[in-house]
């Protein structure tokens, strides 16, 4: 990422634009439904202050919920300059009622909350906003930047995977964004900031009591009939983790089998692990593999980390799609490592002891 | 009931690349197909025009090209299509796209039952149900997986379920949380619903209804002006540039010292490049 | 001159190409080891409306005519030749005798049943002195009142094992011979007299059955003579015509999965520093076998359009099969080539491939007789008589 000084301004409390803001309406506001400020939100409101300095305006916070004043502090601390606070969640109509006459600039909902109820409360309520009041939208952010010469709000969304990001200009105000918080550098956190805190005095309906189920599969190779998710396989997994011969037993292949399902990964081996059991045959990565046919792929994976495998022409032709090649072994001298992008040199069933603990923390 | 699939016209992924040096798209060889999550809404449609009885009508807006997706419904099993085609369609974003399907329902009416999936591959956000939603009015449910079943009235109490041709009220379903975790929801009809990727695969196309698909009175053609949309409505919300894209490969790099130290190196690059689930991140 | 695919044609390409790569691909190794057809497999091609591609809707099948039917064994032989061929002899010459050569009432009673593949066919012509010289066969019929008691053994019959319905050719008449003296007839199972002989045990298409068909004092009712009594030799010949074209087809989805083997191969193995694809030898084999796939593809449409319009075919249909049959088989050995010790490999798919290829230039008229059809249409202009 390049050098972006509006973020170290903000750092140091300077507006960008020079001016102070002195308008009611307007502003770059932030939308936290679950009523709790968990970091991705504090980060979202620092991503806030940047747009915002660079905008000339004040950073909102609307808090529905069970907000609390303290809360408000530390969202004041994180660089927002007026907090308002209302009780329960509201629907769409609610949030049009509230934001129709204050004429926000901007509007910026988490992707994602941690919550019991409110994982896809942002998502669905940012774009319905911007469709209710006739804004603009990026409905799944990964980033917010404003372009210095239009000073317009320029969102960067994952295509292709997350493969890369395209450059997406918001145009009719309000911008909305959905944002994905996990990525955004670290919230701020800043005593000396001072702001507002205001109860609105609304009451929305309590959230709906959620119905959560049991396990349904999806996921794990094997399950999810009927009803589940679409199950994971090397055609059509994201991220695939593949074990070779230098697992040197069942119980090192097991292993790299629960740090797929950590990662979310479908599993994958060569020849050896096939012969050896370990494996069904639709879970060959090789010449003879799926993999091998650009028919049989549906997708091409993100990531694929080759353990305990020094690699052949076939795991070659089985990665050629990759976008990010990670293989352990402890040989340097092995084909892998020249074609792999990251080699670590270490026993395969240490490192997935390692990274599933790290996982699992 | 009548249920609208909204099918859109999309790049296969697989065959889509990306040209640093341009840092935008490279769609030489790629292949226009029907968006894979929409197979999967139009698979939800059919079962539950088979348990409840009614139509389904598949609806897409697009340049000239789209028409071979609304085919393509049918020769699923749609019992007609809608497209919404026009010159001033070919610059539409998220904004006049959601204006025009929602157009094309008022037309439709009365309609029950909107499904749309859950994003369109290559660039999709997952933006378009809540915004049609939103400009139909309409209770809106996202990450839905494709069995729904229809019942009278929407009840906190699951399992109702009607017969075919009886009045259906709501429909429930199961809505993803996480992985392998789900939420049971019940939706008063009418509503919009974005469906993901079931275990099942969607069913193919039948032979015979290929044959058909492009015989007259199937597929309806109309445009925007008229459904009533103005220039206005149909102004771009957002103008799209270009990529920005992750470092370049460099192959044969080695990650050394201690296991732990290097696990915890590999970390922050497979974070940078958001390889590791958000819940574990 | 217009070269694109009529749009329906162009969106069951795709169909039938992503039922070939999830439904078919899957289970071609095992079909192949374990010898046998997957009965499950061929309930889904019946299921999807695959046994009825280029039939007429009105008797159940798809309506897509022989383009549809090419694109489909196109489709099916890139990944599973055994599966094609299993297809083959259901729809491009067993149905296909009752289609050309049956009544009305003939068609409604077997079609239907037939193309949504509740029920397999297979053709019965070769015999153990009847190969080539298909007019030498000597399973008898003898007229019984209102029924025929036929007798006699055929040999090679693709799909004999799970056949429900067979067309079979016999003699009526031996004074008259082939010409007005042979007769087909519907043979269904469960007739008495009629069983499966010795199983083949093949070189390749090990996932399709074959075997002998026993006729032991079969009666069979008038009511099953397929067309006129006497007609039977041009019913099956006019009905091979057709089914040369589907192996044509075959042929060509073989040979070009075999390139796209050979070039994925060629760009990632390493030797001497660079990818083996930098070689010109290797550059070499890709260009011919690409060339010779592009004209067997507009071989193979051309035709398939000539029958959809009307046109004589035969000599287009015989080129189809002895130029398809030898270019596929040349793909694979140069593709075998290329992977080099891993072509040999039975744990790759090469070998099965290289195996399957072989048959195509033998059964279906073998390539020897397809010449001597093509030399006798070309030929016949300038007075000249050509006979095997």
């Amino acid at each position: 990422m390049s050098l972006d000084l509006s973020y170290y301004e903000a750092l140091m409390g300077v507006a960008a634009a020079g001016e102070q803001p002195t308008t009611a309406t307007g502003g770059v506001w932030v939308v936290a439904l679950a009523g709790r400020l968990d970091d991705g939100l504090l980060r979202l409101i620092g991503k806030g202050r940047v747009l915002a300095d660079a905008l000339g305006a004040y950073v909102h916070l609307l808090m529905a919920g069970e907000a609390e004043a303290a809360d408000g502090n530390r969202a004041i601390q994180a660089g927002a300059d007026r907090v308002w606070l209302a009780r329960g969640t509201p629907a769409l109509a609610d949030l049009v009622e509230f934001f129709r006459p204050r004429g926000p600039q901007v509007v910026l909902f988490p992707f994602r909350e941690i919550s019991r109820f409110a994982t896809r409360l942002g998502r669905t309520l940012g774009p319905g906003l911007a469709q209710a009041l006739n804004g603009s939208l990026c409905a799944r952010a990964a980033d917010l930047e404003v372009d210095p010469i239009y000073q317009r709000v320029v969102a960067h969304q994952p295509v292709l995977d997350d493969a890369a990001r395209q450059r997406v200009a918001l145009l009719a105000s309000p911008a909305v964004a959905v944002v994905d918080t996990t990525l955004l550098p670290a919230a701020f956190n800043e005593p000396w900031r001072t702001g507002t805190i205001e109860d609105t005095g609304l009451t929305w309906p309590a959230p709906p009591p959620s119905q959560p189920l049991p396990q349904f599969g999806g996921g794990v190779r094997g399950e999810g009939r009927g009803g589940g998710a679409a199950p994971l396989t090397l055609a059509n997994a994201a991220v695939i983790v593949a074990g070779g011969l230098g697992l040197k037993s069942a119980e090192g292949f097991a292993l790299a089998a629960r740090l797929a399902q950590a990662l979310g990964a479908a599993v994958g081996g060569d020849m050896a692990a096939l012969d050896a059991g370990w494996i069904s045959e639709d879970q060959l990565i090789g010449l003879a593999g799926a993999r091998s046919f650009a028919k049989f792929r549906e997708r091409a994976p993100r990531l694929f980390l080759a353990l305990g495998m020094d690699g052949d022409t076939g795991l070659f032709m089985s990665i050629q799609d990759a976008g990010l090649v990670v293989a352990v072994q402890p040989d340097p001298s092995a084909p892998i490592a020249a074609v792999a992008d990251y080699n670590i040199y270490a026993d395969p069933v240490e490192f997935a002891r390692v990274l599933l603990g790290k996982l699992q923390r | 009931m009548r249920i609208v699939v909204c099918v859109k016209q999309t790049y296969d992924p697989a065959t889509v690349k990306i040209s640093r040096s341009r840092e935008e798209f490279d769609l030489r060889g790629a292949v226009k197909i029907m968006n894979p999550a929409d197979k999967h809404a139009l698979e939800a449609a059919l079962r539950l025009r088979e348990a409840a009885g009614g139509e389904v009508v598949a609806l897409t807006v697009g340049d000239a090209d789209a028409e071979d997706v609304g085919r393509e419904a049918i020769a699923m099993g749609a019992d007609r299509a809608l497209l919404i085609a026009g010159p001033e369609l070919a610059a539409a974003t998220g904004r006049a796209v959601a204006k025009a399907l929602a157009a094309g329902i008022g037309h439709l009416a009365p309609v029950d039952l909107v499904l749309v999936g859950q994003a369109a591959a290559v660039d999709g956000t997952g933006g378009l149900a809540p915004r049609l939603a939103a400009a139909l009015g309409w209770p809106v449910a996202l990450d839905v997986l494709p069995s729904l079943s229809p019942s009278s009235s929407p009840s906190p109490n699951l399992g109702g379920g009607v017969g075919v041709g009886a009045e259906v009220g709501a429909v429930e379903a199961v809505a993803v949380v996480d992985p392998g975790v789900g939420e049971a929801i019940s939706l008063p009809l009418p509503a919009v619903v974005a469906i993901v990727a079931g275990a099942e695969r969607p069913r193919y196309p039948q032979p015979a209804r290929i044959a058909n698909a492009w015989a007259p009175g199937l597929l309806a053609i109309c445009t925007a002006s008229d459904l009533g949309l103005t220039a206005e409505d149909l102004a771009p919300d957002v103008e799209v540039g270009g990529l920005v894209l992750p470092p370049e490969r460099t192959r044969g790099q080695v990650i050394t010292g201690p296991l732990d130290a290097a696990v915890d190196e590999l970390w922050t690059v497979l974070q940078a490049q958001r390889l590791i689930p958000a819940a574990a991140a | 001159m217009d070269f694109t695919l009529p749009k329906p044609h162009q969106l069951f390409r795709k169909m039938v190409q992503e039922f070939a790569a999830q439904e078919v691909l899957p289970r071609a190794r095992q079909m192949d080891r374990q010898g046998w057809p997957d009965m499950e497999l061929v309930r889904k091609l019946g299921e999807n409306g695959l046994l009825g591609v280029p039939f007429a809707q009105e008797y159940g099948g798809a309506g897509l005519g022989e383009l549809g039917y090419c694109l489909l064994m196109e489709a099916i032989g890139a990944v599973c030749t055994s599966t094609a061929t299993i297809i083959g002899a259901h729809i491009g010459i067993g149905v296909m005798a009752i289609y050309l050569g049956g009544n009305e009432e003939q068609k409604r009673r077997f079609l239907p049943d037939l193309c949504a593949g509740r029920k397999i066919a297979a053709f019965c012509l070769t015999e153990p002195n009847a190969g080539s010289d298909a007019a030498s066969i000597q399973t008898r019929a003898v007229r019984d009142g209102n029924r025929w008691i036929l007798s006699g053994s055929k040999i090679y019959i693709t799909n004999g094992p799970i056949a429900d319905v067979m067309t079979v050719l016999a003699v009526t008449d031996p004074a008259l011979g082939a010409r007005g003296g042979v007769t087909a007839f519907i043979v269904e199972k469960g007739m008495p007299g009629l069983s499966v002989g010795t199983i083949e045990h093949k070189l390749g298409i090990r996932g399709s059955a074959t075997s002998e068909i026993i006729l032991d004092e079969v009666a069979v009712p008038s009511a099953n003579v397929l067309g006129q009594v006497g007609a039977g030799f041009i019913t099956f010949m006019q009905t091979l015509d057709t089914g040369r074209l589907g192996l044509g087809a075959a042929c060509l989805g073989g040979a070009a999965a075999a390139l796209d083997l050979m070039c994925r191969y060629a760009a990632s193995r390493v030797q001497f520093g660079r990818p083996i694809a930098d070689k010109q030898l290797i550059q070499w084999m890709i260009a011919d076998t690409a060339t010779e796939i592009e004209a067997l593809r507009s071989l193979v449409y051309r035709t398939a359009w000539m029958v959809d319009t009307h046109q004589p075919y035969t000599r287009e249909a015989a080129m189809c099969k002895l130029y398809g049959s030898e270019v596929a088989s040349r793909a694979i050995n140069r593709a075998l080539q290329v992977y080099g010790g891993w072509g040999y490999s039975r744990d790759f798919v090469l070998e099965r491939m290289w195996r399957d290829a072989r048959i195509a230039e033998i059964f279906e008229g073998t390539n020897e007789i397809q010449r001597i059809v093509i030399a006798e249409q070309v030929m016949r202009p300038y007075g000249v008589r050509v006979r095997p």
